[in-house]
């Protein structure tokens, strides 16, 4: 994406970004522990550069690369923007940076500590954007926001489930819960066959040997 | 710059051939009859897109608290009072141009904003910049290398006063990527005369402002004389479709 454009694209986001930081003391204290760090978030499809940066107690957005900004970036995150967008919905606890689609250099530490702090701010966009929007326009983007927060669950609990129907039922890929129970308990049987079969060889080897021996 | 047939050095002023030692002069009185409405025209000319045109330059510059940044060819200050603000109390701007009229209006918009704490102002020739070796982390020359008459001079002179990794940043209209861009910034560009004459009372200030347009290295062009002057990773952005163009260069570490 033409980086001017991008830069456009940012300025609204930034100042709404920290507007909030301005307005609350507690989420300005939780972003300075972040001051001069400076985070590049890569997209691969589509293509589209962001970094990240704190400064002062305030963020800065722009859509050009570091390289060309000719500074380095702590840390950066790469993936299809798909995967990057589904950070922001998810919980730490599910740990969305655990991703084989994600890519992470530098240091990890401090994307993981961000996303925490984000989750944990719970910010209201509503409450920030009402002066800023108007209380009508605030509330439909709110509304907006919860109902797509909600798809995202059911679906994303529809899809696993299809998904996982598909690969055990359909496609034969892998094997069902019932049919990996089954044969797991027809291990556990064998073992213990050979288990009692090597019992009964020593108790057998054992008589053997108080025999007296045959001439 | 060429030789007339009597071997006195020439150079362009616009459209025109003039003597290289006449340039400068030329220049300066453009400058002087237009610096009262410069602010103004820019917006006209622009259509107000400078100001965004500003910002990405700005953003480019990533300049930060305590830093040093020189505003070659600034003029009326408007990319230095946004630097001072960046750079604190810590940092340092030096606003510098060759032109008294544009620097009086400059020096009056930052006194009138009380920004004169971390922003000095000196009267220089861009291409014999009077500072010492290795003192600025950042040089923005926006909207002014078309005018300097020795670019390649001007430009050695920027790599020398910089800090090891240090940058260069060149704001310049430059050639339209897209035919019908071109063609459209052609036609508009027309009425720039005709504004001139309207709200500053001088055609021929802004005629010289089209033509010099015309007569500055193309993006290629300026890129290679960058590498020329000893800056590396040397790029550029073209913004509104190449109307205007954001070269960048680096000083070796």
């Amino acid at each position: 994406m033409n980086p001017f454009l991008g830069s456009l694209a940012l300025i609204p986001v930034e100042k709404i970004l920290n507007t909030i930081v301005g307005r609350d003391p507690h989420i300005a204290k939780q972003f300075l522990a972040f001051d001069s760090k400076c985070i590049e978030i890569i997209s691969r499809q589509p293509s589209l550069t962001l970094n990240l940066r704190f400064e002062d107690g305030a963020v800065r957005l722009s859509a050009i690369d570091t390289e060309s900004l000719g500074i380095e970036a702590d840390a950066t995150i790469s993936g299809k923007a798909e995967t990057l967008l589904r950070l922001l919905g998810q919980k730490s606890d599910q740990r969305p940076l655990a991703n084989a689609a994600l890519d992470i250099h530098g240091d990890a530490t401090l994307v993981q500590d961000l996303q925490m702090t984000i989750e944990s701010l719970d910010i209201n966009w509503q409450d920030y954007l009402a002066p800023i929007l108007g209380d009508v326009l605030s509330n439909e983007l709110g509304e907006v926001e919860r109902s797509a927060k909600d798809w995202g669950r059911s679906a994303g609990g529809s899809i696993r489930r299809n998904v996982r129907d598909y690969l055990s039922e359909e496609a034969r890929l892998v094997p069902t819960a019932l049919e990996v129970d089954s044969f797991s308990n027809r291990l556990d049987h064998l073992r213990l066959g050979i288990d009692r079969l090597e019992a009964k060889t020593e108790l057998l080897q054992r008589r053997l040997a108080l025999l007296p021996q045959a001439k | 710059m060429s030789n007339t047939s009597d071997s006195e050095e020439t150079t362009h002023f616009g459209y025109e051939e003039v003597p290289v030692a006449q340039k400068e002069q030329r220049v300066g009185q453009v400058f002087a009859s237009v610096a009262n409405r410069y602010d103004i025209m820019n917006d006209v000319m622009s259509l107000g897109s400078h100001r965004l045109i500003k910002r990405f330059t700005i953003e480019l510059s990533a300049l930060r608290k305590g830093q040093k940044v020189l505003d070659l060819a600034g003029g009326t200050g408007d990319f230095s009072i946004r630097f001072s603000t960046i750079v604190g109390e810590t940092g340092q701007v030096v606003l510098a141009d060759i032109n008294e009229s544009m620097l009086q209006v400059g020096r009056d918009r930052i006194i009138d904003r009380g920004l004169s704490s971390n922003i000095d102002i000196a009267q220089v020739n861009a291409e014999h910049l009077p500072f010492a070796d290795n003192t600025f982390d950042c040089i923005c020359i926006a909207y002014g290398l078309r005018n300097v008459t020795n670019k390649e001079a001007a430009l050695a002179s920027m790599q020398r006063v910089l800090k090891p990794g240090g940058r260069v940043l060149v704001l310049e209209f430059s050639k339209p990527t897209n035919d019908l861009v071109g063609k459209a910034y052609d036609v508009y560009s027309k009425l720039w005369p005709i504004a001139g004459k309207a709200i500053t009372g001088d055609s021929d200030s802004y005629r010289y402002l089209v033509e010099s347009i015309r007569m500055h290295p193309d993006q290629e062009s300026l890129l290679q004389m960058m590498r020329d002057a000893g800056l590396v990773k040397c790029k550029y952005h073209n913004v509104m479709g190449g109307v205007c163009a954001i070269h960048i260069g680096f000083k070796p570490l």
